[in-house]
């Protein structure tokens, strides 16, 4: 088995420095890997960056991270990568990364995501160049994981993003704003590549569990949501425990 | 006279442009002369600091500040 660790949203700072890092001394006791799901800093400065690659160095397990909104507010996302990358850390956009884990290999692709919606209530490449520009933009981003995570030979593959796949963890978020926390490409991209598990944040007052059109569980790892350092999720046997929280 | 519904959109919006804060998460709600801002952030200044903006933003009216701060709990008991 594969023990995923996750959380998202740690929204870092110089004034919550070491919020997090008394709790995850001995992760590698509970979990393989460690992924974080975007927004590690709250106005997207490299200034900010260092205090995430501080909070997560040296954990002796491999961490992977991707962007959320809050990391692109100062237009820095290649400075705070780069800086994310030097402590160690693996910063994905619309790539992959194949980690040989004692329990198998595991494949993680992931992008920051974008908004548009969920079927029914999406929208759509039509109209105004500004609202062209919204959907190609979320869509462009989830095909380029959906390739990346295709293009994994691994045992079990899991789609790192900012934004939400599906509705159902938003649940606990106004219905109104839903299009501005996730699209239905991320979850059809995941499912493309039969994807095992999709873990994501952005959605503070949603909901931890999910599940894709596909059948992928979907963890919504907000720290809001979590209300604790991080979840781990268990990936293959034993099979009763596959994708579901180990820690709760 | 501002309607309530204007009112609480600008200080929405000022709460998530406003490089001192940053914060999309904070409900907010014009009751008659007051601003009632709630939600989570992730530390103790950053919730004075939204109590700050808000008030800046609409000084002819009471800020009432219910805004929390995230806990951070441990991991629990993990299962092997």
């Amino acid at each position: 088995m594969i023990r995923v660790a996750a959380v998202g949203d740690v929204h870092l700072a110089p004034d919550v420095r070491g919020r997090i890092r008394p709790h995850l001394d001995g992760i590698g006791e509970h979990a393989d890997v460690l992924l974080l799901a975007g927004d590690l800093t709250q106005h997207g400065t490299a200034f900010e960056a260092e205090v995430v690659a501080d909070e997560f160095a040296d954990l002796g397990i491999p961490v992977v991270a991707v962007l959320g909104n809050h990391d692109y507010q100062c237009d820095m996302p290649d400075e705070i990568t780069g800086l994310l990358r030097a402590s160690g850390m693996t910063v994905l956009e619309g790539d992959g990364v194949l980690l040989d884990l004692p329990g198998g290999r595991l494949g993680v692709a992931g992008t920051k995501g974008f908004g548009g919606g969920f079927p029914g209530r999406a929208a759509s490449d039509f109209g105004e160049p500004e609202m062209k520009a919204f959907v190609r933009h979320s869509r462009e981003l989830a095909e380029a994981m959906g390739e990346a995570l295709r293009g994994l030979e691994a045992d079990y593959l899991v789609a790192l993003t900012h934004y939400s796949p599906v509705a159902e963890t938003l649940a606990g978020e106004p219905p109104e704003i839903y299009p501005f926390l996730g699209s239905y490409f991320l979850a059809e991209a995941a499912d493309s590549a039969n994807a095992d598990l999709c873990v994501h944040g952005h959605a503070h007052a949603g909901s931890e569990c999910g599940t894709t059109p596909g059948g992928a569980p979907v963890r919504n790892v907000a720290l809001p949501v979590l209300q604790r350092a991080y979840a781990v999720y268990g990936l293959g046997e034993p099979a009763s425990l596959a994708a579901r929280p180990l820690v709760t | 006279m501002k309607e309530d519904t204007y009112v609480a959109g600008q200080v929405e919006r000022a709460l998530a442009e406003d490089p001192r804060t940053h914060e999309l998460g904070v409900r907010v709600e014009v009751d008659s002369d007051a601003v009632i801002l709630r939600g989570e952030v992730a530390g103790e200044e950053r919730r004075r600091l939204v109590g700050e903006v808000a008030a800046q933003e609409v000084p002819e009216l009471t800020v009432r500040n219910e805004v929390t701060v995230t806990e951070v709990l441990p991991p629990e008991e993990v299962m092997p």
